[in-house]
């Protein structure tokens, strides 16, 4: 419950300066400055958008289809918002410790497609419905090379349970499996243990190199997933007006203006999860200059709470920085070059990192 | 074979790709660095001015501006005090955005800051910068650089009416007192006359008078003339002639003719359209002028519109002035015989111009003949160039009606 | 307990509602969404069964993938012309009888059964055992179904493209 309430709270107020950045940073790639006036340096301008979305009156098309068009937001907005359900915020702190917590995260995810096909097709309109069409399309396929990588993950970790694959990455491993061991790079055969250096060496990306392609390819179809550019077909501004969404406003428009940024917030937190240690510290422990346990808390204790929420929405907000750099840095892709990346690219690379990955496991023990 | 190719091709893709993402990333990140500053303004004549900056280029506007040259040919300011309501800028107008209320007074009302006197209330002087074009051709003409561009380019307002800019600065009480003083005047001259009953003489009197006006007001203006170059450059249509005006004038010291000059330039859209006009028209306007130039101009003013122009024109004829006008027209001769000055001058200055300038100068010289009528006319009496212009204006006046009807 | 007790029926009842619009609807798509809806449900009460895995795997194939295909195939046949896409209703009388028949054996069969008397019932579960035994017997005892099955799909997607590529022979870039 207090998950609960901690992330509505808190994905609430990120969306709010989320938006905020993404203005400032494409306004700095831009030689520009931004929002200026409202608040100092233009902070409170999205609180003040914010306000005049919720004021705002509700248009549904008459031509819609209501008993479709009225609900989708909100469906859009649930599907994302369960996928916090599972999330480790830290190493005592999570809504549901399920342990087929990544696997129900990729499935309810997958619902907010629904969402979209309503929205689109219940808007009656053929921006709506298009948008809505190409968004299916390219979350279906991105789903793939999504998927095979949280498998790798999976594969490495020998567990769906995000905390424990959290754990794993971490300097306390030990306290819930006293007899684990980890590697430097994995490999047990070089004998450097790493179990307790912690810091980067443990993390996924470096406990088998591999990940360092796998958090690539999770990264770009992550950003697909979340309908960011440069795969933002299903919004394409310049050619479908607002895709899915072209007919919504006021707080239905807001509802789902917050169910991309949360989406992005919500690959971002899985992308740290499996790839970048999660909720511990990027400093390792060398020799006697304790770094990673100086930087993060033990688990249970306040620091360790404290510590493990820092270092997790720090990581995540970087992801969620650098999503918004790469938007405002490459051109949106065509539906063919988004559908090659995706199956030909994407796809064959994931399935052989998949192969490797389970090679790679072999080594480790 | 192929299907090497088509491998290589994909690898080769794939390459491309990295590369060509990591240029895109590191050009963003450089300029999120460089975001940091804001880009200093440069002039044109700067070094480094075609340099690559990368900082924020946005200036915050209200709060911060960029320097604009002071020479800036933004907003039109008039200098009332120094206006003598020539009503040439009105004239220039390509868009008419001047609109001007002539009241003659019955004498002197004063000097410009340059010397020129003063003989016409300004009863209304207003400047739509929402119709203006920023041509500064009004500036050019105006003889006593009253009317200036300023550097100010910010007079966005929240009522499109407060583009119209006023600037005579009559209150409603004098206009009406002065409209007074000259109907009573004008009464007095009338009885005058019709004691006399000898109208040449007056009108030579006033044609007399005005030329040395007109020639008094040149001196003034020729020294400013050198100073005020900019003016010359922004006369697109004759700067030759002026330059080469300048010096002869100096040199000769024959003042009239560089004032001369300017104006017939300037008036040579009026010569263009005289002719397509009937010669019995421009008879009668021209006839229907000169009464007014004696009697009515106060009436002129204040009926004011170019518009009604045929029908005062009419009106006038109508009244008794025709009668009189004739006895004019020849009076309006010795006119004529300014005419040959004009040329005069005009072969002086070719002498001393370059031979290249003497060339335009025979294309200019049929208009300026048939100008001369009117130019004499309008420079004999500074009241007379609204005259003139009216049959000029005539082509533009017609769709001016409408507009003005519909305005009203 | 009793919040359990509510999040069961909630969504028994959304099960049982959405299938039930289904049966009424006339409207394709709207059955369609019905269904989404409908394995929601039966994907909640799953995992009050404690088949976790059995319900995610419901929700990402299902919902995720079959059904939006379904919607998705829907709105692709669907003529824009306006008109919305209907069904008519065929033999009400036979299909009511039919229907309350094998609700009645159902009532029946559950009553009869006395399922918790039944010996694996209340018996402890562990999620852990549940999900690691699931993945050994799957790839020991089950092997040769599981990778039957993976060779199915992998004939089925062959024949796909074999299908959906033929209809563009003629541009040479098209593969």
């Amino acid at each position: 419950m207090y998950a609960f309430l901690f992330f509505l709270i808190f994905l609430l107020i990120y969306t709010v300066f989320a938006v905020y950045a993404e203005r400032k940073i494409s306004a700095f790639i831009q030689d520009r400055y931004g929002p200026m006036e409202t608040g100092y340096y233009g902070l409170l301008q999205t609180v003040a958008d914010l306000l005049k979305l919720i004021q705002k009156e509700d248009i549904v098309p008459f031509k819609a289809d209501k008993k479709l068009f009225k609900p989708a937001p909100v469906i859009i907005f649930l599907a994302v918002f369960a996928g916090f359900a599972v999330l480790p915020l830290t190493s005592d702190f999570a809504g549901s410790s399920a342990q087929i917590g990544i696997f129900y995260l990729l499935a309810i995810v997958s619902l907010d497609v629904v969402g979209i096909l309503m929205a689109g097709w219940g808007s009656n309109s053929k921006y709506a419905l298009w948008g809505a069409m190409r968004s299916v399309a390219q979350i279906i396929s991105y789903e793939i090379p999504l998927g095979l990588m949280v498998v790798c993950v999976v594969m490495i970790s020998q567990t769906l349970n995000l905390q424990e694959i959290t754990y794993q990455q971490s300097i306390w491993w030990n306290q819930i499996n006293p007899e684990a061991e980890n590697y430097l790079f994995g490999i047990k055969a070089l004998g450097i243990e790493t179990t307790n250096v912690g810091g980067i060496l443990t993390w996924n990306i470096l406990r088998s190199p591999l990940m360092l392609i796998g958090f690539v390819i999770f990264f770009i179809s992550s950003l697909a997933e979340s309908n960011r550019a440069p795969f933002d077909i299903p919004e394409a501004e310049s050619e479908l007006v607002g895709g899915f969404h072209t007919e919504y406003s006021g707080f239905r428009w807001a509802l789902i203006m917050l169910s991309e940024y949360g989406m992005m917030l919500l690959v971002s937190f899985l992308a740290v999860i499996l790839f970048l240690g999660g909720w511990n510290s990027f400093l390792p422990n060398i020799g006697s200059v304790k770094l990673a346990e100086w930087t993060s808390g033990e688990p249970g204790t306040l620091a360790g709470h404290l510590w493990g929420a820092f270092w997790m929405i720090s990581k995540a907000l970087f992801l969620v920085a650098v999503q918004m750099w790469v938007r405002w840095t490459y051109p949106r892709l065509r539906l063919d070059q988004l559908m090659n990346l995706s199956w030909k690219y994407l796809t064959p690379a994931s399935i052989l990192l998949v192969l490797l990955s389970a090679v790679w496991r072999l080594l480790m023990i | 074979m192929e299907a090497a190719d088509d491998m290589k091709g994909y690898w080769r893709n794939i390459r491309t790709a990295v590369d060509t993402l990591k240029t895109g990333l590191k050009v963003t990140a450089k300029h999120m660095k460089d975001a940091r500053t804001q880009r200093t303004a440069i002039v044109p004549e700067a070094d480094n001015y075609f340099e690559k900056q990368n900082a924020i280029f946005t200036v915050q506007y209200p709060k911060e501006k960029l320097p604009v040259p002071d020479h800036g040919r933004y907003k039109l300011h008039n200098e009332i005090d120094d206006c003598i309501v020539c009503d040439k800028c009105a004239k220039v107008c390509p868009v008419d955005c001047i609109d001007i209320i002539p009241l003659r007074a019955v004498e002197e009302i004063g000097k410009t800051s340059d010397g020129t006197p003063r003989r016409i209330y300004a009863e209304k002087f207003n400047i739509d910068m929402a119709k203006c074009c920023f041509c500064g051709l009004c500036t050019t003409v105006c003889p006593t650089e009253c009317l200036t561009m300023t550097d100010e380019y910010d007079f966005s307002a929240y009522d499109f009416e407060e583009h119209n800019v006023p600037f005579a600065n009559m209150t409603p009480l004098e206009i009406l007192q002065k409209k007074k003083e000259l109907e009573e005047f004008n009464k007095q001259k009338e009885a005058a006359k019709a004691l006399k009953r000898e109208e040449v003489v007056p009108e030579e009197k006033a044609a007399s008078g005005a030329k040395p006006k007109v020639g008094a007001a040149k001196p003034a203006f020729k020294p400013r003339v050198p100073g005020a170059k900019p003016k010359v450059v922004g006369k697109p249509q004759i700067p030759a002639k002026k330059e080469g005006e300048e010096p002869s004038g100096e040199e000769s010291q024959s003042k009239p003719k560089p004032v001369f000059k300017p104006r017939v330039p300037g008036a040579k859209p009026k010569v263009v359209v005289k002719p397509e006009m009937s010669p019995g028209k421009a008879a009668e306007e021209e006839s229907g002028q000169e009464p007014k130039s004696k009697p009515k101009p106060v009436v002129r003013p204040k009926v004011q519109p170019k518009k009604q122009e045929s029908e005062e024109s009419n009106e006038t004829s109508d009244k008794a002035p025709r009668p009189v006008i004739k006895p004019k027209v020849p009076g309006a001769k010795p006119k004529v015989v300014v005419k040959p000055k004009v040329p005069t001058k005009k072969v002086a200055e070719e002498p001393k111009e370059q031979e290249a300038k003497s060339k335009p100068r025979p294309v200019m010289k049929p208009k300026v003949q048939q100008k001369k009528d009117e130019a004499n006319q309008s420079e004999s009496k500074t009241e007379l160039p609204k005259k003139a212009a009216r049959p000029v204006i005539k082509p533009k006046i017609k769709p001016k009606n409408t507009d003005s009807d519909k305005e009203e | 307990m009793e919040l359990e007790a509510i999040l069961f029926y909630f969504f028994a009842g959304i099960t049982a509602f959405s299938v039930l619009f289904i049966a009424v609807t006339r409207n394709i798509l709207y059955a369609a969404f019905a269904l989404i809806l409908t394995f929601i449900g039966v994907a909640g009460l799953f995992v009050f069964m404690g088949a976790e895995f059995i319900a995610i795997t419901q929700i990402l194939v299902y919902v995720g993938g079959i059904l939006v295909l379904l919607v998705f195939g829907i709105m692709l046949t669907h003529r824009l012309k306006g008109q919305k896409l209907k069904t008519d209703r065929y033999q009400m009388l036979f299909g009511f009888l039919i229907s309350a028949g094998i609700f009645g054996l159902f009532i029946q069969s559950i009553h009869s059964g006395a399922f918790s008397n039944l010996p694996w019932v209340d018996q402890e579960y562990s999620q852990e055992v549940e999900l690691k035994s699931f993945g050994l017997s799957l790839m020991t005892d089950y092997v040769l179904a599981f990778e039957v099955i993976g060779i199915l799909l992998l004939v089925a997607l062959i024949g796909a493209v074999r299908i959906a590529g033929n209809a563009r022979k003629e541009g040479t870039d098209a593969a």
